[in-house]
């Protein structure tokens, strides 16, 4: 009874935490006292400079002087200098190697299920990890950044005034 | 047999150095579309750097540089690289490493790699000469 209270209690608490804060709530950013909802990712700051996509696609930039609030499901993050160089720079190797490692993680994952059942814990174990941790998690976090990447370069040239895929 | 495919495609690639630009070609690769409605065929990369847009024409290699004011979009298939005048300056002046990499990769190695290597060398390249071709005009 005593356990239960406390699961039940612990439960509680995290409910109560997770409903005042802001991950509730889809991103938005608060602007002059003006909110913009259903904010797609990335929201960075660049150059002083507030980026945020709206959910019908339009890109929209502020002063960060007049920002207000950015909501925590944004993620936000502050492109620096050094970022600067990196956004410009081609993915394409990169790409191709945590595409040709994702496969490779898969397997070594799968086939140390069936090595636990015939060869022990231990060497099933190593095999698990190294799917996972040396194929499948750089390789996701690779393709993940230069995801990003490509979408704040996108959002960069959008605020310019540039349009893509023309017809 | 051999001998005259051989001869053919040999006499047919000198075909290519003879060839103009129709003016009323429509472009349908990766192209540059201006305000005014024309289109340019360009190749890979096209760097956007302050104001500025520099790309290099796909049937004879000029690079050129046009404002960001003048453009109205890019099509499908372009790959458009928003660039910072300091990073611009870098690559236009670093000399181009990696071949060792890329042949070693491709052969004996797998070839995938090496070949994205290559693609990236001829990319940097590209951005090169139009640093250097604006630089010098």
């Amino acid at each position: 009874m005593k356990h239960l209270f406390f699961v039940v209690s612990y439960f509680l608490t995290f409910q109560v935490l997770y409903a005042q804060s802001d991950w509730t709530f889809k991103p938005y950013v608060v602007v002059n006292d003006s909110m913009y909802e259903n904010l797609k990712h990335p929201v960075f700051i660049m150059d002083s400079t507030l980026f945020i996509r709206t959910a019908e696609g339009e890109v929209l930039t502020f002063p960060s002087s007049e920002v207000d609030y950015i909501s925590k499901r944004c993620f936000y993050k502050r492109i620096e200098e050094r970022e600067k160089e990196h956004l410009s720079r081609s993915g394409n190797t990169l790409v191709y190697f945590s595409l040709v490692s994702l496969p490779i993680g898969t397997y070594l994952t799968q086939t140390s299920i069936s090595y636990w059942k015939y060869y022990g814990t231990t060497k099933s174990l190593t095999k698990f990890l190294t799917g996972t941790v040396i194929f499948i998690i750089p390789a996701t976090i690779t393709l993940h950044q230069l995801i990003l990447h490509k979408r704040v370069n996108r959002m960069i040239l959008e605020s310019k005034g540039l349009k893509f895929r023309i017809n | 047999m051999k001998y005259i495919v051989l001869a053919l495609t040999v006499v047919f690639s000198f075909f290519y150095f003879g060839q103009e630009l129709d003016p009323g070609y429509a472009a349908t690769r990766s192209y540059i579309q201006f305000k005014d409605g024309s289109k340019i065929p360009v190749k890979k990369p096209v760097i956007i750097c302050e104001d500025q847009c520099y790309y290099m024409l796909r049937h004879s290699s000029i690079c050129d540089v046009k404002p960001i004011a003048e453009i109205e979009g890019f099509s499908k298939g372009n790959d458009v690289r928003w660039m910072d005048p300091k990073e611009f300056r870098r690559i236009g002046l670093k000399p181009i490493r990696g071949y060792l990499w890329g042949v070693v990769f491709f052969y004996p190695l797998v070839p995938g790699p090496g070949l994205f290597i290559f693609m990236d060398i001829a990319k940097r390249k590209r951005v090169k000469r139009m640093y250097i071709t604006m630089k010098l005009k």
